[in-house]
C-alpha cells in the first residue's frame, strides 16, 4: 500500500528519508499555528523522531503528515515549558506588507481549534481532509473552526474583507 | 488590501522566514559578555581503571542499530539510534500488566523500584503506557500506593472490580480531564502471595475505561513486557557509571541503565522516574540538595543536578536565579548515544535547589539549543 504522502511499506531507506526531509518542511510552517514559533523546531523534532521510531506504522497510514503534525503538537504540550503565551513571530513588531498590524496579535488569541483550523487552512493551504486528520475531527468541523475563526477575525480587525 | 485569506498566508510566509533565520538555536547575543558567569569546572576524576564491565548479554538487538542515519537532517536535534539495553528481563520474575488498553496508548516503560519504598519484601513497580496523539495515559502501580488522603476537591467512592472492592479517587485538574485512579490494598487474594497492592492512574481517560483496564490485569513475565525494566540502582549494584562530578569536595558518580529508549539515573542510589531525550536536547532528570552536614555558618554547599543531552551539545550550563551560568562539559563513560551531565552548582540554603532557574544547551559556538525548566524557580 503507498500512502498520500508516497511511502510505501517497501520503501527505501533513501525514499523514506525523502518523505522526512519533505514532511519537516511542511510541519515546520503548520506547527507554528498550533506551538507558536518558540516550540515549533521542538515540535517537529519530536515528530521527525516519532517518525524514525514508527517507520513501518507510518507507511500504513493514509495521511502519515497529518499524524506526524497530531505527534508534534502533542508531545510539545505534554512538557512543562517556560513559554507562556503564543507566540507566531519571534519579532511581534514586525511590519508584514499589505498585511493588517493587528492580525498577528489577533491570530494569537483565537482559540486553539480556530487558529490551528484557519492556519493550517489559509496560512499552509492545508485541505479541510489533512486538517481533519490533523485536529482528530471532521471536515465539517474543520469547516465551522475556519469559519467562526475568520468571522472573529474581522471583527477583531473591523475589517469586511 | 489584500484578502484576509492572503494576508494570513502572508503572516505564515514571515514565521516561516524568521524561522528559517534562526533555526533550533536561538540568539542570546554575546552572553558571555552581560551575564556574569561563574566557571566552575566540574571535576571529572577518572577512577584509574574502574570501567565498570558487565557481561553484554541483552534481551535482544533491536533492528537497525548499526545502521547509519540520513546525512541531512536539516535543524533540530539529529533522531538518536536506540541504544542497546544495559538491563535483562529475568523470566521468573512476575508483574501485573494489563491485558486491555484504550487504542493508541502503548507501553512507555517499566520500573522497579526495589524493596526500599514501602519496607516491605514485595518489590514496588510501576508500569507506565502513553498515548503518543494526546495527553492520556495509564500507570499501573504494584506494591507502592501513591493514594493520599483525598483533598477537598477530590472525590472518592468504592467500586467492584471482579471480586474485590477498589479504591476510586477523582481528582480535578484545572480545566482538564480529571486524573482518576483505581486501588486495591491488597492484592495477594487476586494476584498471588508477591502482591501487596495494586494502582491504576489513568489522565484523559475517563472511569469506564480505568474500570475496564483494572478488570483486565493480569500476571506476566517480566520477560513478556515489550522492554526489559529498569532498576534505579546505584553502581555498587552493577549500573554503569556514566559521569562523575565533585559536590562541595565530594566525589560523585551518575550511574545509568538503559532499556534501549528509557534511562534510569541515580547519584548514590537518589533517582528519579525513567527518563527519555527524545527529540530535546536537554532532559534534566534529578538533583539533590547539599549535606545539611557541610552548611556551616554561611559557608556555601553545592548542590547537583543531572540528567541527559543530546551529543550535539557541546556545553550544558546551570542558569541560576541572578542570570549565572555554571557550565560544564557533557559526559558519557560508558559510549551511550546520547551524553549526561553531572553539575555541582553553589547552594546558600540547606533546601538545595532554591538557587536553580534552568539547565540550559549550548552548541559549540554558544548558541542555545534548548533548556529545561522542569526543577527550575
Amino acid at each position: 500500500m503507498t500512502t498520500a504522502g508516497g511511502l510505501s511499506s517497501a520503501s527505501t531507506d533513501a525514499a523514506f528519508d525523502e518523505f522526512v526531509a519533505d514532511a519537516r518542511q511542511r510541519l515546520r510552517r503548520a506547527l507554528i499555528g498550533a506551538v507558536g514559533i518558540d516550540r515549533t523546531d521542538d515540535a517537529v523534532a519530536e515528530a521527525v523522531a516519532w517518525a524514525f521510531e514508527h517507520r513501518d506504522e507510518l507507511a500504513e497510514m493514509k495521511n502519515p503528515l497529518g499524524y506526524l503534525y497530531r505527534v508534534g503538537q502533542s508531545r510539545v504540550r505534554r512538557r512543562r515549558s517556560p513559554v507562556t503565551r503564543l507566540r507566531l513571530l519571534h519579532d511581534e513588531s514586525t511590519q508584514i506588507p499589505d498585511v493588517e498590524p493587528g492580525l498577528v496579535p489577533a491570530l494569537s488569541s483565537l482559540s486553539p481549534s480556530q487558529r490551528t483550523a484557519v492556519w493550517l487552512a489559509h496560512g499552509c493551504q492545508w485541505s479541510h481532509a489533512e486538517i481533519a486528520t490533523a485536529m482528530d475531527i471532521t471536515p465539517s468541523t474543520v469547516a465551522t473552526h475556519v469559519r467562526r475563526g475568520l468571522e472573529h477575525l474581522r471583527n477583531e480587525l473591523g475589517v469586511s474583507l | 488590501m489584500i484578502t484576509l485569506e492572503d494576508q494570513i498566508a502572508r503572516v505564515a510566509d514571515e514565521a516561516e522566514s524568521q524561522l528559517d533565520a534562526d533555526p533550533a538555536v536561538v540568539r542570546t547575543g554575546d552572553r558571555r559578555s552581560w551575564r556574569p558567569r561563574l566557571l566552575i569546572a566540574a571535576t571529572v576524576v577518572l577512577v584509574g581503571g574502574a570501567a565498570i564491565s558487565l557481561p553484554s548479554v541483552v534481551r535482544d538487538e533491536p533492528e537497525g542499530t548499526t545502521t547509519p542515519l540520513s546525512e541531512d537532517v536539516g535543524p533540530g536535534p539529529r533522531p538518536l539510534v536506540p541504544n542497546v539495553p544495559t538491563v535483562v528481563a529475568d523470566p521468573d520474575e512476575r508483574w501485573i500488566v494489563p491485558a486491555e488498553l484504550p487504542d493508541g496508548v502503548e507501553f512507555e516503560s517499566a520500573v522497579d523500584y526495589g524493596i526500599a519504598i514501602t519496607g516491605s519484601l514485595a518489590p514496588s513497580r510501576s508500569l507506565r503506557f502513553a498515548d503518543s496523539m494526546s495527553d492520556a495515559s495509564v500507570t499501573v502501580y504494584t506494591n507502592l500506593w501513591p493514594i493520599d488522603e483525598p483533598g477537598d476537591d477530590a472525590e472518592s467512592s468504592f467500586v467492584e472490580v471482579g471480586n474485590e472492592r477498589w479504591m476510586l479517587v477523582t481528582s480535578p485538574v484545572d480545566d482538564r480531564p480529571p486524573v482518576i485512579t483505581l486501588g486495591l490494598e491488597d492484592a495477594s487474594a487476586t494476584f498471588g502471595d508477591d502482591f501487596d497492592s495494586v494502582v491504576v492512574t489513568v489522565t484523559e481517560l475517563d472511569q469506564r475505561t480505568v474500570v475496564d483496564i483494572a478488570s483486565s490485569l493480569t500476571v506476566r513475565s517480566a520477560a513478556d513486557l515489550p522492554r526489559p525494566p529498569l532498576e534505579l540502582a546505584g553502581a555498587d549494584d552493577g549500573a554503569e557509571v556514566v559521569a562523575e562530578a565533585t559536590q562541595s569536595g565530594v566525589p560523585k558518580r551518575l550511574v545509568a541503565r538503559t532499556d534501549g529508549i528509557n534511562f534510569a539515573m541515580s547519584v548514590d542510589g537518589a533517582g528519579g522516574s525513567p527518563v527519555r531525550l527524545g527529540a530535546r536536547y536537554v532532559a534534566v532528570d534529578g538533583g539533590l540538595g547539599p549535606n545539611p552536614n557541610l552548611v556551616l555558618g554561611g559557608r556555601t554547599a553545592e548542590s547537583l543536578i543531572w540528567g541527559l543531552v543530546h551529543p550535539d551539545v557541546a556545553t550544558v550550563a546551570v542558569e541560576l536565579t541572578d542570570g549565572t551560568l555554571v557550565e560544564s562539559e557533557p559526559q558519557d563513560l560508558r559510549g551511550f548515544n546520547e551524553d549526561f551531565f553531572l553539575i555541582a552548582f553553589p547552594t546558600s540554603t540547606e533546601g538545595g535547589l532554591e538557587r536553580l532557574s534552568a539547565v540550559v544547551a549550548f552548541d559549540a559556538t554558544g548558541g542555545e539549543l534548548g533548556r529545561d525548566d522542569s526543577l527550575g524557580r
